[in-house]
């Protein structure tokens, strides 16, 4: 489904039934990423996801945005559908934009999950690491598919998260303004009850970054899973979607 | 040997698409012919025009080197010399030069598709392939196309048409338009190609949304009603003062999940429709071919779709839509392509045309376009200017 | 020009090692085709060099000598440049060019010196080693030899006498020395009916065969003009062949009536088999279509009605051959129609297969005229929106060349196909006049590259068309 949202084309998708929960996914990613959590989550909630501008099949804006222009079209978007979450979950850095907009009152729900949440940004990772996500979000996204399908699946995602969309000006500019912001202090205002997950074998976002926001959100319950990378919900969609729903009734 | 200009690319949404259908289903069946030669000139997104024997080649939009072809070569330009020549300029201050005999647009959507290409090709005279400059503008606007199917006596719907300029200047009023027409309804952009910024509304809450969407692509807007019992159908037909039919397609989707430009296009056609059988797969999607249709809908079907034809002006080649209510056995034209993706390659194969034969059919009708209407055009000499 | 560089291309020694293989080491076909070549860097075309041990010793060879030489003449350059030399000067430039070349034919010394040395010697080892295995075996031995066809039969009597007896047969169209000594030593020893199949590639071959298998029974499929390079003539290769028939009992040899070549070796005694049948049984009641081959066979009263879905009128001697044979072996005749229903178009012999709604018959194996005249006049008997008609023409013909190809156009001409595509080579000219001689008014397309065609095949193609392919040609043939 499309609606404008301040003059931005935005693609989104709006399932099941129940209290509504939106998914924001991370850098280079789209909403598909969530498929398999979604299907598994809307038997309960009313699950709403959007492509974020400049990724899938939303348009790119037009000036180098930062995490606090994220947040505020995320507003303007729900309200535009006339919806307003009890939870948000955000992926990577749809987790950094979740909680500044949630810290900074552009946002708010109930609760929040991050997964694998970005947003603790190390000198030395920035950048290498982003790329690295492009690249995984890719090969990842694609690894159900029978091999042909997903080798042309895969030239399609790198064309529209590779190339199309970094060619825009303006997100080889948002990129470098998003990389520069740290939400640790941002976590530290929050004040909802918080999931905060994890994989062992994440090297985009490492465990050290849950431990982090754990200590910085108050209350909030910091889970480290196994053998799980940074696309965990992936990887893992049934336990994700089952550690998330039982958050949600507690 | 004739030498065939085939452009292609361009500055739509569809120009991807477009690369495709020049490659598959123009280029490669002409140079297997042995009969042409064949120049390829590429629209990059930006709309800069290029002339190199490598763009032939799909594996070089495939990899991405297309874009180093680019950044090294000169544009072509177009010499106006009583015909049309290719022009471009060469590393060591030579100059390559090509005479063209035909043209091959093979352009998908705005900026090609709608008769501007045309109207270039119009002025350097030189005979082109499919529809001429006038069908060319109806058909890429659709509101227009239906204007004149109506006018012409052919079912068409219910359907209204707004501006995006009534739509801010003064919402109520060109609202109430809509408010005669029954739900759902389909709210479309008048001219994008494909099904871009096409929402389906089940109800009134829905509406701004869609108009809103609808308007952020084009200027005008064409809200329709839904077709109940829906079977969409789609003819391929070719010809210039007789068109003949190829066969009646029905794309096998879900009469009520919307085909939207991801399933159409991005999937390659090839997106798996649980619980449907005896489904075909064609260059896009499953689909029946021939359509099956109850009683004499697959006649009335065709001669709806020959009668826009030649309603419209059409020559070359074109693919009309159409929508059947299935109970109340009534066929409506829905829109019109001038130049069907990949040339409905798949569906005049099943028709006993095959590649190299249709690609050779079409040079062949734009010249015979273009010697007739050389025999209407023939310039008189007056004594207009000697009175000055 | 471009021929002379091709010579230095780093590309050459592995030219040469693939003209090596696919002439199968044999220094006659290997000359000939080099001094034909123009362009070596054009050679591998149609298939790559499969890198076996042999291959690759001999890439090394050639690789190593060019550069010993282009070393020496290095040496020789700069000697000559420091001592003013001219002579040694030039001497250095004359073997830096004639490396490659030179090298192309000393490379026949390796291969001549391994023939003698190691491959014959092998060969005979394994030729006494099939004979000591055979003699000992109790099946039925069948040996099916011929110009053209072999396999075929060999296929058709394997899988129709399978259907009631125990059958063993050499694999695909495995048919030389090493083949039957492979086949000899799989063979478990409870087998009823051997079938073997006997190519011929030098003279003396089939001869040499006989002596090795002992055969009970032979089958001889036909005489045309092949392997001629090596035989010299049509005469000779017929000798060879019907040397299998001088071994056995006249009633034990079985020979097809339907090649015109053959039959000045057929003696009396021998059973003919045609399209009339064999051996008091006649056939009648043909149909021929894309469905396959059906006939009834008679004598007195027994019936054996065949139906195979092979495709060919040239081929109802053939089936009508395989079950007689069948019968003289005991099997009853509901075994023998039971087994002809599993007979099936073989890969590229008159294989019908569908293609974007047409029919496409695959006749690439065929290589003579008698296949030939079968397919175009089963073209004719179809019915199609479009007949096309593809073929490069025939190889091997020998002096004939030119007098087959016209019969080949006039043969497509009265299969009055829409389309005649024509793969551009030494015999295209010829197959044009034998077309326009029988005033053939369809379309003419000539084809610079066949494989280029083949692969895009269907963009040639529509519903309702039957397209006929006969022949292919391999890269040492243009």
């Amino acid at each position: 489904m499309n609606v404008i949202v301040n003059d931005l084309l935005v693609n989104y998708s709006r399932q099941g039934k129940g209290s509504p929960l939106l998914l924001l996914h991370g850098w280079g990613d789209r909403l598909e990423t969530f498929d398999a959590i979604a299907r598994l989550l809307e038997a309960n909630n009313t699950v709403v996801r959007l492509d974020l501008p400049g990724f899938g099949k939303s348009q790119a804006p037009n000036e180098a945005w930062g995490l606090e222009q994220y947040a505020e079209h995320v507003s303007n978007f729900l309200q535009k559908i006339d919806c307003q979450p009890t939870a948000i979950v955000g992926h990577s850095n749809g987790g950094a934009i979740a909680i500044y907009g949630l810290a900074n009152g552009q946002l708010r729900a109930d609760k929040l999950v991050l997964l694998s949440s970005a947003g603790i940004r190390a000198v030395e990772r920035g950048r290498k690491f982003a790329w690295k996500v492009l690249a995984k979000t890719g090969k990842v996204a694609t690894s159900t598919l029978p091999a042909g399908a997903r080798a042309s699946l895969r030239t399609r995602l790198y064309k529209s998260a590779g190339s199309d969309l970094l060619i825009a000006p303006s997100m080889e500019a948002t990129f470098k303004r998003i990389v520069s912001q740290d939400v640790e202090a941002h976590a530290a205002k929050l004040n909802m009850p918080t999931l905060i997950m994890y994989g062992k074998n994440d090297t985009a976002t490492p465990p050290e970054y849950g431990e982090k926001f754990h200590r910085a959100v108050k209350g909030s319950k910091l889970i480290l899973l196994d053998d799980a990378d940074h696309f965990m919900h992936q990887q893992y969609p049934d336990k994700i979607s089952a550690l998330i729903s039982e958050f949600l009734e507690s | 040997m004739k030498t065939v200009l085939v452009i292609f690319g361009g500055r739509s949404p569809e120009h991807d698409v477009s690369i495709v259908s020049a490659i598959a289903a123009v280029i490669k069946p002409l140079e297997l012919l042995n009969e042409y030669r064949v120049e390829p000139v590429y629209i990059a997104k930006d709309g800069a025009w290029y002339w190199d024997d490598r763009l032939k080649d799909v594996s070089l939009y495939r990899t991405g080197q297309v874009d180093q072809l680019m950044s090294k070569s000169n544009s072509p330009w177009l010499e106006f010399d009583g015909g049309l020549q290719l022009v471009k300029q060469q590393s060591l201050g030579r100059v390559r030069k090509q005479r063209i005999d035909i043209v091959f647009p093979v352009m998908h959507g705005s900026h090609g598709e709608d008769g501007s290409l045309m109207g270039l090709l119009e002025m350097a005279g030189v005979p082109y392939v499919g529809c001429d400059v006038p069908s060319s503008a109806l058909a890429m606007d659709k509101v227009l196309a239906k204007q004149v199917a109506g006018a012409n006596g052919i079912a068409t719907g219910t359907w209204v048409w707004l501006t995006k300029q009534e739509l801010t200047s003064d919402p109520t009023r060109a609202k109430a338009k809509i408010s005669s027409l029954t739900y759902p309804l389909f709210v479309k952009p008048a001219h994008a190609g494909s099904s871009i910024g096409i929402t389906k509304v089940a109800s009134e809450t829905e509406l701004d949304n869609a108009l809103e969407v609808a308007a952020h692509y084009d200027s005008k807007i064409i809200v329709e009603e839904a077709v109940p019992n829906l079977i969409e159908v789609t003819l391929p037909i070719m010809g210039n003062a007789e068109p003949r039919p190829a066969l009646l397609e029905q794309p096998l989707t879900d009469a009520d999940t919307f085909f939207d430009f991801e399933t159409k296009y991005m999937h390659g056609g090839k997106k798996k429709m649980p619980g449907k059988k005896g489904g075909k797969l064609g260059a896009h999607g499953y689909s029946n071919l021939p359509a099956k249709l109850p009683g004499d809908l697959y006649k009335q079907a065709e001669t709806l779709g020959l009668d826009v034809y030649r309603a419209l002006g059409c020559s070359g080649t074109a693919r009309i839509d159409m929508l059947i209510d299935s109970k109340a056995g009534k066929v409506y034209f829905n829109e019109i392509n001038p130049m069907p993706g990949s040339l409905y390659a798949h569906n005049w194969r099943a028709a006993g045309v095959s590649g190299t034969e249709l690609a050779k059919q079409l040079l062949r009708l734009a010249e015979e376009r273009h010697i007739e209407a050389e025999k209407i055009q023939t310039s008189f000499s007056t004594n207009f200017l000697k009175q000055f | 020009m471009k021929r002379f560089l091709s010579l230095y291309y780093p590309t050459f020694p592995a030219a040469i090692a693939y003209m090596l293989q696919s002439t199968e080491y044999d220094t006659k076909a290997y000359l000939a085709w080099l001094h034909r070549t123009h362009d070596f860097s054009a050679v591998m075309h149609r298939r790559m060099l499969d890198r076996t041990m042999v291959a690759k010793a001999f890439l090394i060879f050639m690789s190593l000598g060019i550069l010993l030489q282009a070393f020496i003449a290095v040496v020789c350059l700069v000697l000559g440049y420091s001592s003013g030399s001219a002579l040694t000067t030039f001497t250095g430039i004359f073997l830096l060019l004639s490396a490659p070349i030179l090298w192309a034919y000393l490379v026949i010394i390796p291969m001549f010196v391994a023939k003698h040395l190691i491959i014959n010697p092998k060969l005979d080892r394994q030729r006494q080693e099939t004979q000591r295995i055979l003699a000992a075996h109790k099946g039925v031995k069948i040996a099916v030899a011929g110009s053209y066809g072999k396999t075929t039969m060999k296929e058709l009597l394997a899988t129709v006498l399978s259907e009631g007896m125990n059958v063993a047969a050499t694999p695909g169209n495995k048919n030389v020395a090493t083949a039957h000594y492979q086949f000899a030593r799989g063979l478990k020893g409870d087998e009823e009916v051997l079938v073997i199949e006997f190519g011929e590639g030098h003279p003396g071959d089939v001869s040499r065969f006989t002596k090795t298998v002992q055969p009970d029974i032979a089958v001889i499929t036909g005489l045309a003009p092949a392997h001629l390079d090596q035989y010299g003539s049509i005469e000779e290769a017929g000798k060879d062949i019907f040397s299998l028939a001088e071994a056995l009992k006249p009633s034990d040899v079985y020979a097809n009536l339907e090649s015109d070549a053959a039959l000045k070796h057929v003696k009396p005694g021998y059973i003919g088999f045609s399209s009339e049948g064999l051996d008091g049984w006649k056939a009648s009641k043909a149909t021929i279509d894309l469905d396959g081959t059906r006939f009834e066979l008679k004598k007195g009263k027994k019936v054996i009605r065949v139906n195979s879905q092979i495709i060919g009128e040239h081929l109802i001697g053939v089936l009508s051959a395989t079950a007689v044979i069948a019968n003289r072996l005991g099997m009853s005749i509901p075994d023998i129609e039971a087994g002809f229903a599993h007979t099936k178009p073989y890969e590229h012999r008159m294989q019908p297969y569908r293609l974007s709604g047409a029919w496409v018959i695959d006749d690439a194996y065929n290589g003579n005229i008698q296949g030939i005249e079968a397919g175009t006049k089963l073209l004719a008997s179809l019915k199609a929106a479009r007949k096309i008609y593809v073929t490069p023409g025939l190889v091997d013909q020998g002096s004939e060349t030119t007098a087959i190809h016209e019969k080949m156009g006039r043969l497509i001409a009265n299969a009055k196909p829409d389309i005649v595509v024509l793969m551009k080579n030494s015999v295209t000219d010829a197959i044009k006049r034998g077309l326009n001689e029988s005033a053939y008014k369809g379309e003419i397309i000539i084809q610079q590259d066949a494989l280029t065609f083949y692969t895009n095949l269907d963009q040639f193609v529509a519903a309702g068309d039957v397209v006929l392919l006969q022949n292919d040609w391999t890269d040492n043939y243009q």
